[in-house]
């Protein structure tokens, strides 16, 4: 299967650049503060503006986590509804941490990934006793167990449905501020770049390769003299602790908490960016991240403008509610192109684009193919 | 005491309402082996179809009694009629695929409840219901309302209902049969495809019943009525025990009084509780209370 | 090269075969499973299909009912092309199933799966029939059948497919797994139904298939590689040590 798809890459044209692939879109997205560019339309103002650069980096910050969350997902084969709780875990911890223990940077991070690590060992070793959808379910419950626990507000700590705001005082000067946008732009990409480095390294190590055979066949791997069980719950910890490396990020480019981080709506919506993007790679995820964000934003403010305005209630409603028309999306997408944009790049000539970008390309449909 | 009464009531009351809810996910899964995240919204649409049944019948803040009457027709027909579509129109083409089948439900459940929102708009509206359903009765000295008593009538009704057609009917025979081996069912000349949209329909039904009693026992509705007490269904079939009526009923007693007691404690303490007892039983009885082994 | 029309006994038989198989080719998964399987079932006759464990024997039934429909190829019961037809309408047309592993409904008693299995319009006096055949199953109607011993629940199973009026019976390995003294009782049963119905029989005990097998076929590596009277089969030991090897039981 490999050795075909090398041929087809020394055959294609693009086959001889496919290296420089992701190189060239990674000095465009390194490039993008220094880019006074004027795409109407699509961005409102320059590229390089504060808002756009936003825009983007929260699309980096999400990528990171739907890219945790399909280790879990498209290459082990696993599906948690409980994503959420590690994500939010590092939006919330650094808060209160920094907030109401007035802790310094440092030690909050700290504190921050080691209980992000601890927590997913504990819901993985818990949850990963149940299979299949009784395994979607538990982490569900367990999610929302910590959704209402922000929601709720023990003892003043989370804010409640208010969220809580990040203090300025203990961060770096370059972090704060509309000003510094284009240090936490840089910031976020370099950690979408080292957690997809790790990821690629991951998924090509013999763990790695265990995780692929559990989704393919997790009998299978039992017969080999594996436990399934541990190698499901390794991918759990480092996906959840990668959720929380996201949360963090997430965290800075907002300056605050919100419960909605932690929602079970949360999860579904990285769910649909790995949907959106195709669990068979690493990139889709992220550039399905991207996507979802950008569009999510987009949406609302295509639906603002007077054209729109001018629809009848029954058109232009459903445009100002993205929630509804990404519900639509989900469907289409899951019936007519389950492998995502990843898969539509692999099936043409886009093919060695999605191997340079470092992709597992397979032949057949990469579906998860859990016990469910 | 009459405090002790009146959080024990309630308590049953929301587990009636959880039951209506894991009844229908536990029969679907039980013969399809779906794990269904439209069930939410079908019981939101149960709730929006009642409300505006009522308000069609009779305007204003006070239901009538002809309108709730005729919702408990119209909220469990309209949750039948969605499930109904969903199973024939998306759900068949993907039973090779059992993962993108649960994918496909949790984007009906995203766009269905959506919907709702572009219709009536996303705030939350107040149901109005019968004065007499509204009203409270003294029951040992508690004051508890009359839904309560109405929902937790409805779910003995249902409970005993779907025992019955589980036993005595030939769709309750193809259901037992079909959850232990689909292809042998269809082996002895039965058509499971029927079955399959029968029964995702009765579940459907199910919870639009449970949309119409759980928009009274708020007493007020809104879009995402149905996702949030779907998660709380999940654990009551969880804990049950997946594909056993009867073991759904049991947890759902337990989880609804756990809830309430807890809550009466402290606000959150209820929901807390409720997720320490299903990590308790994932511990010791994975299977769930009354699940057969699998 | 058909059963049928291979041995003398056969040629006795006048009219359409109740089943006929064309070069059926089936996959699973992957695997090119059958490969052009061509074979007929005479009316009122047992047919068995020999062949080593792998053959494809047991695809070749599920082929015939629906369960693993033939790529390409034609099935025809009673002269009607099947090929395409979902399971449960096969069936209805009066097929008798008995699968490999009986498969009865073990949370469901005696008494429901035989109801389950009759269908709409089925005459009633059927179950007497069934109970007189095998009186253990009367006894045990309100028993759970997942607590029953294998030979019971191998009689649930024929149970099963007797409890209508069927065209043709497909059995698959009736004899898997039972006792030797069990398999003796199986063997007299479907010897007292054998005439009054059409069996294609899927048997790797040679004895059970002599005593009551008319025709056979045999299958190696999905296709059919000989045909004849069952007698002839079992008295030539060089084909069986060919086809059937170690899988043949006697």
């Amino acid at each position: 299967m490999r050795g075909e798809h090398e041929l087809m890459g020394v055959h294609e044209g693009l086959g001889r650049y496919r290296a420089l692939i992701p190189v060239a879109v990674l000095v465009a997205l390194l490039a993008v503060p220094a880019l006074p560019l004027r795409l109407p339309g699509l961005f409102d103002g320059p590229l390089n503006s504060p808002g756009n650069l936003q825009l983007l980096a929260v699309g980096f910050a999400l990528g990171i986590a739907a890219l945790s969350y399909n280790l879990l997902f498209g290459y082990t084969g696993v599906l948690s509804f409980g994503h959420a709780l590690f994500f939010g875990a590092g939006v919330y911890l650094p808060t209160i941490a920094l907030r109401k223990w007035r802790w310094d940077l440092g030690p909050a991070l700290a504190f921050t990934l080691l209980a992000g690590v601890l927590l997913a060992l504990a819901v993985g070793a818990l949850a990963l006793r149940t299979k299949g959808v009784y395994f979607a379910m538990v982490t569900l419950a367990f999610a929302q167990a910590g959704a209402v626990l922000v929601g709720k507000d023990p003892g003043g700590l989370t804010g409640g449905e208010e969220g809580l705001s990040l203090p300025t005082r203990p961060l770096p000067r370059w972090m704060v501020g509309v000003v510094n946008t284009d240090n936490l732009y840089w910031l976020t990409l370099a950690v979408l770049i080292a957690v997809y480095l790790l990821a690629l390294r991951l998924i090509t190590s013999p763990a790695g390769h265990v995780w692929q055979g559990i989704r393919e066949n997790e009998g299978r791997v039992e017969l080999l003299g594996l436990r399934p069980y541990l190698f499901k719950l390794l991918a759990f910890v480092i996906s959840g602790a990668l959720a929380t490396v996201a949360g963090i990020v997430y965290l800075f480019l907002l300056s605050g908490a919100n419960p909605r981080a932690v929602s079970a709506d949360f999860t579904v919506t990285l769910l649909l960016m790995v949907i959106i993007g195709g669990s068979g790679s690493l990139w889709g995820p992220v550039a399905g991240a991207l996507l979802y964000h950008y569009l999510n934003v987009r949406l609302t403010v295509w639906a603002g403008t007077p054209a729109v305005a001018g629809l009848p209630a029954i058109l232009g409603q459903p445009l100002r509610d993205p929630l509804f028309i990404f519900g639509i999306v989900f469907i289409l997408l899951v019936l007519f192109f389950p492998r995502g944009l990843a898969g539509a790049f692999a099936g043409r000539r886009l093919r060695p684009l999605a191997r340079a970008l470092g992709g597992t390309v397979p032949a057949r449909e990469p579906r998860p193919r859990g016990e469910i | 005491m009459s405090t002790f009464i009146l959080i024990a009531l309630t308590g049953l009351a929301l587990a009636a309402m959880y039951f209506l809810l894991a009844a229908g996910l536990s029969l679907i899964f039980g013969l399809m082996d779906v794990l269904n995240f439209a069930h939410g919204a079908f019981f939101t649409w149960g709730a929006y179809a009642a409300w505006w049944t009522i308000g069609q019948v009779s305007p204003g803040a006070r239901g009538s009694t002809g309108g709730f009457l005729l919702a408990l027709l119209v909220a469990p027909l309209v949750g039948a009629a969605l499930a109904a579509a969903v199973e024939v129109g998306l759900l068949r083409r993907l039973y090779a695929r059992p993962i993108y089948q649960v994918l496909v439900t949790l984007g009906v459940g995203l766009a269905l409840s959506q919907l709702t929102s572009v219709i009536w708009r996303p705030d939350a509206r107040p149901f109005p219901q019968p004065a007499w359903l509204a009203a409270t009765s003294t029951v040992l000295g508690a004051r508890v309302p009359n839904n309560r008593f109405l929902l937790i009538g409805a779910a003995v009704v249902v409970l005993a209902g779907m025992l019955l057609f589980l036993r005595k009917t030939r769709y309750g025979l193809v259901v037992r049969a079909g959850a232990e081996n689909r292809e042998m069912v269809q082996a002895l000349g039965i058509d499971v495809d029927r079955a399959f949209t029968v029964v995702f329909a009765l579940g459907g039904a199910l919870a639009g019943l449970g949309g119409l009693f759980g928009a009274a026992y708020f007493g007020a509705i809104d879009p995402h009525l149905g996702s949030v007490n779907l998660i709380f269904a999940f654990i009551v079939v969880v804990i049950g025990g997946l594909g056993s009526i009867g073991g759904s009923a049991l947890a759902a007693v337990i989880i609804g009084l756990a809830q309430q007691f807890g809550n009466y404690y402290t606000t959150w303490a209820g929901d807390f509780v409720v997720v320490l007892l299903l990590a308790v039983v994932l511990l010791v009885r994975p299977r769930g209370l009354l699940g057969a082994k699998h | 090269m058909t059963a049928t029309a291979a041995g003398p006994s056969a040629s006795a038989v006048a009219g359409e075969p109740i089943l006929r198989l064309t070069d059926v080719h089936t996959f699973i998964g992957e695997s090119h499973i059958l490969q052009g399987v061509s074979f007929t079932v005479a009316p009122g006759r047992v047919t068995v299909l020999l062949g080593r464990n792998g053959a494809g024997k047991t695809t070749t039934l599920r082929s015939i009912l629906g369960l693993a429909p033939a790529a390409r190829g034609a099935i025809a019961l009673d002269g009607r092309d099947i090929t395409r037809e979902r399971p449960h309408r096969i069936i209805r047309r009066g097929v008798g199933y008995v699968p490999e592993d009986r498969d009865v409904f073990g949370g469901l008693t005696v008494a429901e799966n035989l109801r389950l299995a009759q269908r709409p319009g089925a005459p009633r006096e059927r179950l007497a029939l069934v109970h007189d055949l095998f009186p253990d199953l009367a006894r045990r109607a309100a028993q759970r059948a997942g607590s029953l011993s294998g030979g019971q629940q191998q009689m649930v199973a024929i149970a099963r497919a007797l409890i209508n009026e069927n065209r043709l019976l497909v059995i698959d390995e009736p004899s898997k797994g039972l006792a030797p003294v069990v398999v003796t009782q199986v063997t007299e049963a479907l010897a007292a139904i054998k005439g009054t119905t059409t069996i294609l029989l899927v048997e790797q005990n040679l004895a059970m298939a002599r005593a009551l097998g008319d025709d056979a076929a045999i299958i190696d590596d999905g296709r059919v590689v000989h045909t004849g009277p069952m007698a002839a089969i079992a008295a030539d030991e060089a084909l069986q040590a060919r086809y059937l090897g170690a899988g043949a039981r006697n």
